[in-house]
């Protein structure tokens, strides 16, 4: 029985893309599945710090693609959730450290051992790009609303139907519903119009300042239950494993809004 | 064009014969005869494709001008005519001789049947079709016309190669930039209005302008 591997990426930097993968990663661990990140950003990376696991990396990718150790040596048990690994990329090498045939490699022996694989791919579309797509066999692109973004995205489906990862899933995070409201930001119909209907949303995900917070202390935001960015990790995790979940109504919420209605002031 | 006047242009399909024949279609027969003569040899054994300003060609004229060209070692390929309105099909055949159908100076189209995304470009000496949207960072370079049945959003070059008479479609024409042969013209910074029509654009006294794009009329 074979896992699924799925790459994280998006073109543009700073969209979430970590976020996204610590978060669905310890989500699905969190529902019992076998789960492995990999984090295939060589010489930046992050994902070790978002998931708290910084202090504990020993070997490294690069290590185990160039013979130093074997890769169950190399793989960090999550220190919350039972069935979650991590697999740390290297901060003192680059990219061209690890060659796309290798991770395909790296992808197939995994896949054995975890029902989910998630790649967490770097931002560009050079090496490191076609190096974290290679093993693949399902995209989520990550974007926000926002122009340069949804250009970035554009092309990043063009480069992942042009690999054959296609009818890749979307996740469009940090969303503003505020700022949406007033006009002053795309909304998701804008994203789709561009991106094409063969792009499925598979989450939206609002802004939220606790995940500066839950990045600091190494705590995926998908724990928290009082947080919504939280919510929306939950859903989309539910959403993975085929459930049916209605989107969450960001227009809803906020303090005062709560407040406005609880003394008549808002509908 | 005057009347009774006639221009010749070499192209990669051969000879392209711009005229306006006029109401005395063997005065202009002559005339050209004449004027092959002049140019003995130059011209010979190649195709002919006529492009004529007439909003009418009859069949004998057209026997007329095949005949003389003939004489000269040209053969007559296609006819076209078109009335003044410059539609898609100024170049659409309304001929009854069985001669021509519906043709374009440069012969040769691919068909894309997909969205272009950001970052693609297509290049090809011919026209383009797009069956799909152009999404902003794509190009869309053409020896000829280029019509996106979806919509325009990124780049599009049409006569990339010279032809000033090369036209784009769109289903909706929002370009980040649009040239035709040697000329540039991108949207006006303000936020205009957004047609829900299709809109063709071409180059009209020098600059590029665009119209609402309507269906031509059909055969007679």
């Amino acid at each position: 029985m074979s896992g699924q591997v799925i790459v994280v990426t998006s073109g543009k930097g700073g969209v979430g893309k970590t976020t996204v993968v610590a978060n669905i990663g310890t989500g699905l661990a969190a529902a019992g599945h076998k789960t492995v990140l990999v984090d295939a950003d060589i010489g930046l990376r992050n994902l070790d710090l978002i998931m708290g696991l910084e202090n504990r990396i020993v070997y490294d990718i690069v290590d185990v693609v160039e013979g130093r150790c074997e890769l169950k040596k190399a793989l960090i048990r999550d220190k919350r959730v039972e069935g979650l690994q991590l697999l740390p990329a290297s901060q003192t090498r680059d990219k061209t450290a690890v060659s796309p045939e290798q991770m395909k490699e790296l992808c197939q022996q995994l896949r054995e051992e975890f029902d989910f694989v998630i790649i967490d791919c770097p931002a560009g579309i050079e090496h490191g790009f076609h190096t974290a797509v290679a093993g693949a066999d399902k995209a989520i692109v990550v974007s926000m609303l926002e122009v340069s973004a949804l250009r970035d995205a554009d092309k990043i489906v063009g480069l992942l139907e042009a690999s054959e990862l296609t009818d890749p899933y979307l996740i469009v995070n940090r969303i503003r519903m505020d700022m949406v409201q007033r006009g002053d930001m795309l909304d998701v119909n804008d994203m789709t119009d561009i991106l094409g209907l063969q792009v499925k949303v598979l989450g939206i995900v609002p802004d939220d300042q606790s995940i500066i917070v839950s990045a600091n202390r190494g705590e995926p935001i998908v724990l928290d239950n009082r947080s919504r960015a939280g919510q929306a990790f939950r859903n989309i995790v539910r959403r993975l494993q085929g459930e049916e979940v209605e989107f969450m109504d960001l227009s809803q919420g906020g303090l005062m809004l709560r407040l406005k209605r609880l003394v008549g002031l808002a509908k | 064009m005057d009347q009774g006047s006639m221009e010749f242009r070499g192209t990669r399909q051969g000879v392209l014969l711009r005229a306006h024949i006029g109401p005395d279609a063997r005065r202009f027969a002559d005339a050209l005869k004449e004027r092959l003569q002049k140019a003995k040899g130059f011209l010979s054994d190649s195709y002919v494709s006529a492009r004529f300003e007439d909003d009418e060609v009859s069949v004998e004229a057209v026997r007329l001008i095949e005949a003389v060209l003939a004489e000269s070692g040209l053969q007559l390929r296609s006819v076209a005519t078109g009335a003044k309105s410059v539609d898609l099909p100024k170049r659409a055949a309304v001929t009854q001789s069985g001669l021509t159908d519906a043709y374009s100076e440069n012969e040769a189209s691919v068909l894309i049947k997909r969205t272009l995304r950001s970052g693609q470009r297509v290049d090809f000496d011919g026209n383009v079709v797009v069956l799909g949207d152009v999404n902003p960072g794509a190009e869309v370079v053409a020896g000829g016309d280029i019509v996106v049945m979806g919509s325009l959003r990124g780049l599009a070059h049409a006569g990339a190669y010279g032809d000033a008479d090369a036209v784009v479609v769109a289903f909706r024409l929002r370009p980040t930039q649009l040239r035709i042969a040697d000329r540039i013209s991108r949207s006006p910074d303000a936020e205009g209005t957004d047609p829900a029509f299709p809109e063709l654009a071409r180059i009209s006294k020098g600059a590029i302008v665009i119209e609402a794009f309507s269906a031509p009329a059909g055969n007679r």
